[in-house]
């Protein structure tokens, strides 16, 4: 089990709190261990500074998303196993299942048929997100979303979970005995572990929308699924985001339904109108042009965004620092490196660039803001957001560390950069 | 009494209120999600009572490539 800043979670924590979202960690804390691809990070060196992450709620006390503990899980496969995740998916799921997916290394016939990833600007169009893409090796984030699969070959895996719930829900009614249950299940785990997983384990939020659209009046998590009550029916379902790439599962047992929704694009309208679409088919419930809906649920959103007023800094005072002061390494303890150089231009004035030793595709141009805060704008504009980066001194005004923070004039308590310290070391 | 006959005969043909399974509605559906949304293409299947109901691709895998959606992964 991992060890976390909070004593108490890191002696309490089981295999099931790796799964639920409350181990009081900041939403996506740990992702820019992950992201943007390449990711610099081995699997055991993000189990590892899972103990530089600072908790934001106790322990067990709400949900907040968290794809490094994912990661976790699949290390722990991998430990009790003595199989590496991709071979244990392989060997237990995929091949019992006939499922021609991949969770690490695939022929390259399969990577040559597999889909580009793309992201979408109104001023540029459709572009696509190389980095992203399917390159046919495994990825360190495998565990918390880096399956490679179509829609056809996913539905076997959907069939099984419907076929053994089914199963279980008969068997038990006609009074048969557990022996006969396990001989007649398609899953690689009991059906035991399957109600376990199905099971509610932490709250989620229930929007207007929610209860308008679906009569959804709670929605929770499993393990590893999302639940919820959809036109009186047990909903279960997770969706899955990469930039680039979306995807979209659910199912209804009572129904006997399940869904696969997988595409290649990075607006969730896509994927969510198609679901609804399918699901209401199905129930006997009024059908909507679901494209319209979320279109029209999407421009309102964007008006209540565009309503808060712009967020973007605009500099109050002159920078007061030299390029000479700025330039050089700045360590973390666990994020590693930034370095900052000094290039020559065909302009006057020199540019300051910052590179991660980490994170390949973290390098960008660094820019006077105002006092000693500068602006970096990542060259991969798709991969980061903008950020300060606050240089501090001391009384000499020598710089001696850096701290970074979104650029936006609003403070964030629960950014990617909140637990790092870079101290310049050279 | 023909009169009321009728209109319940008329009333029987007219499809209910409730939404039923409708491959080529969902065909049109998909085709609008993609190009409302900015979508190269998808795929979706639909498993219902054991039986592969639905399994399609539509739009681009790549864009430069011209690839179809069909037996491509993701």
């Amino acid at each position: 089990m991992p060890t976390l800043q909070n004593n108490y979670a890191t002696q309490h924590f089981t295999i099931e709190d790796l799964l639920t979202h409350k181990s009081g960690l900041v939403g996506g804390a740990g992702d820019s261990m992950i992201w943007p691809e390449p990711s610099g990070f081995s699997r055991q060196e993000v189990v590892k500074n899972l103990r530089y992450l600072t908790p934001r709620d106790q322990f067990r006390q709400r949900y907040a998303y968290s794809n490094v503990l994912y990661i976790t899980a699949g290390e722990i496969v991998e430990k009790i196993s003595g199989k590496s995740f991709e071979d244990f998916v392989d060997q237990y799921v995929f091949k019992p299942l006939d499922m021609h997916c991949y969770a690490g290394d695939m022929p390259k016939t399969a990577v040559n048929k597999s889909a580009m990833s793309y992201g979408h600007r109104d001023n540029e169009g459709i572009y696509p997100i190389p980095r992203n893409a399917i390159q046919g090796e495994a990825l360190m984030s495998a565990a918390a979303g880096g399956m490679v699969c179509s829609a056809a070959e996913m539905s076997k895996w959907v069939s099984a979970l419907l076929h053994d719930t089914k199963m279980d829900d008969e068997l038990k009614n006609l009074g048969e005995t557990s022996e006969l249950i396990e001989s007649s299940q398609q899953l690689p785990f009991s059906t035991k572990q399957l109600n376990k997983m199905w099971q509610s384990y932490t709250i989620l939020g229930v929007s207007d929308t929610d209860t308008e659209w679906d009569s959804t009046y709670f929605r929770n998590y499993g393990l590893g699924w999302r639940l919820s009550n959809y036109e009186g029916y047990k909903h279960i379902s997770h969706t899955g985001t990469l930039s680039g790439y979306q995807a979209f599962v659910a199912l209804i047992p009572e129904l006997e339904l399940g869904v696969v929704v997988l595409n290649n694009g990075s607006n969730y309208g896509a994927r969510s109108a198609v679901m609804q679409t399918v699901l209401k088919m199905f129930i006997d419930t009024e059908q909507k042009d679901w494209v319209a809906e979320y279109v029209a649920f999407q421009d309102e959103r964007e008006q209540a965004y565009l309503s808060r007023g712009d967020t973007t800094p605009k500099a109050l005072a002159k920078g007061t620092l030299s390029n000479k002061q700025v330039v050089g390494t700045y360590r973390d303890q666990w994020f590693g490196d930034f370095i900052i150089t000094e290039q020559a231009t065909n302009k006057k004035a020199n540019i300051l660039r910052i590179a991660s030793s980490r994170m390949a595709n973290l390098r960008g141009t660094l820019s006077a803001f105002q006092d000693a805060s500068y602006k970096i704008e990542w060259d991969n504009k798709n991969a980061a957001s903008d950020a300060f980066m606050h240089f501090e001194l001391d009384v000499e005004r020598k710089v001696i560390a850096a701290q970074l923070h979104p650029f936006s004039t609003k403070i964030s308590s629960s950014h990617e950069w909140r637990d790092m310290y870079f101290l310049k070391v050279e | 009494m023909k009169f009321f006959a009728l209109i319940f005969i008329l009333l029987g043909l007219i499809p209910s209120a409730a939404a039923k399974w409708d491959p080529q509605a969902l065909d049109a559906t998909v085709k609008n999600a993609i190009d409302t949304f900015y979508t190269p293409g998808m795929s979706v299947s639909v498993v219902h009572q054991n039986q592969l109901l639905y399994a399609k691709g539509f739009g681009l895998a790549n864009i430069a490539k011209q690839l179809r959606h069909s037996t491509f992964y993701y």
